[in-house]
């Protein structure tokens, strides 16, 4: 066919081309000029470069950018979704296997151990859909106890639900034996305080803590971070479907298994919820203003990175 | 292919990105029929149903060598 023919009968620039575009024209210094379809093009592989040279090194979740049209009532909007699921890789935290000691390097002091999980459990969910341990015990409370969290109550509804002297009954199924269960490293009360940590360990973690901050500080002006599920559910078909449990955890799955294994079966089933953010374009929340939240967000995973990357006690002697 | 310096159908429209985001509605149709041999023109006007429908009743003969008779 002729060049002449246009290949397809084409429509004007769509709302978040309209926006985003915006955003790239306004650092064009000598405004180029091109067909419809060069414009869109143009828009899209300038936006997406941007989005990657943000978060391509980001190793502890696969997250990607979807850029929504909106329509007459619905301002267009940009997603940060992740693609992983499942525990986050916890590296030297976890690693309290004795046997360990002697094939993979040394295993750090509890109290080291402690304080970075107790870290990364404080500041991790501001960027990431993830749930800790409170997360599940709340789940598991209300999937197995009917919200109850004391012993004698959850037996109550355990023997209501399975029988009195039922085989089914199993204690392990009860508040205390599930806390009990939680490896050492997980009890915020054995983190060892700042002052006697190793220096690179104590960066790590004040570096991590002051991302948090920067993040937070710049809330609410733009939240590429920011997640509600009623708005995703106006803009993902099929949305409110999905499980609302985040796709990723800071919990083992070794003592947890069964647990994570019943809260999550409905996710597993439909979808986890998987939206790290979800920021409508309106007014004051411009693209400009979402790249610089990115920024601060990647910032935050990428200090929760180097945190579980450093391995102190396998650290070069200094 | 090498352009026609008589193409019929003009090129496409450059723009800048903000007149292609403020001053665009998109493509619209053409009003302009396209160029036709006078018996290309006969033919339409032979299929073509009248608007006041006084050639709709008219069934068309079906071509030699079909087996179906027409619907209708």
């Amino acid at each position: 066919m002729s060049i002449d023919v246009p290949a397809s009968f084409d429509t004007a620039l769509a709302a978040h081309h309209k926006a985003i575009g915006r955003w790239v024209a306004s650092f064009e210094s000598s405004p180029a000029r091109y067909s419809r379809q060069e414009a869109r093009s143009r828009i899209e592989r300038v936006f997406n470069s941007a989005v990657l040279q943000i978060l391509s090194p980001i190793e502890i979740a696969d997250l990607r950018v979807v850029a929504f049209i909106g329509d007459d009532d619905l301002p267009p909007a940009i997603a940060i979704i992740c693609d992983s699921i499942g525990q986050v890789d916890l590296g030297w935290i976890e690693k309290d296997n004795v046997l360990s000691n002697t094939l993979f390097g040394n295993v750090a002091p509890l109290g080291w151990r402690a304080a970075a999980y107790k870290a990364l459990t404080d500041t991790l969910s501001s960027a990431l859909p993830v749930f800790d341990y409170d997360g599940l015990f709340e789940e598991i409370s209300a999937y197995y106890w009917e919200g109850e969290t004391d012993d004698e109550s959850a037996r109550r509804c355990l023997i209501d639900y399975h029988g009195d002297g039922s085989e089914e009954f199993d204690a392990e199924m009860l508040p205390s034996a599930m806390n009990a269960r939680r490896p050492d490293w997980m009890i915020a009360a054995h983190a060892d305080p700042l002052k006697r940590l190793p220096v690179e360990l104590r960066a790590a973690l004040t570096g991590l803590r002051a991302a948090h901050r920067a993040l937070k500080a710049n809330e609410p002006a733009a939240r590429a971070w920011h997640f509600n599920f009623e708005a995703a559910t106006n803009y993902i078909l099929g949305f409110e479907d999905c499980s609302h449990l985040p796709a990723m955890t800071l919990v083992p799955f070794e003592p947890f298994a069964r647990e994570i294994d019943d809260v999550a079966r409905h996710g597993m089933e439909t979808s986890f919820m998987d939206v790290a953010g979800l920021c409508p374009l309106i007014e004051g929340c411009e693209v400009e203003a979402w790249f610089a939240s990115l920024k601060l967000g990647a910032d935050v995973l990428l200090a929760a990175q180097h945190l579980i990357n450093l391995d102190p006690a396998n650290a070069r002697p200094q | 292919m090498t352009r026609r310096t008589d193409a019929v159908i003009p090129a496409a429209p450059r723009k800048t990105l903000l007149e292609w985001i403020d001053h665009d509605d998109g493509d619209t149709p053409s009003l302009t029929q396209p160029a036709c041999s006078p018996a290309a023109s006969a033919f339409h006007a032979q299929v073509a149903l009248a608007a006041d429908g006084s050639r709709a009743a008219e069934r068309l003969q079906p071509p030699p060598g079909l087996r179906l008779a027409p619907l209708g």
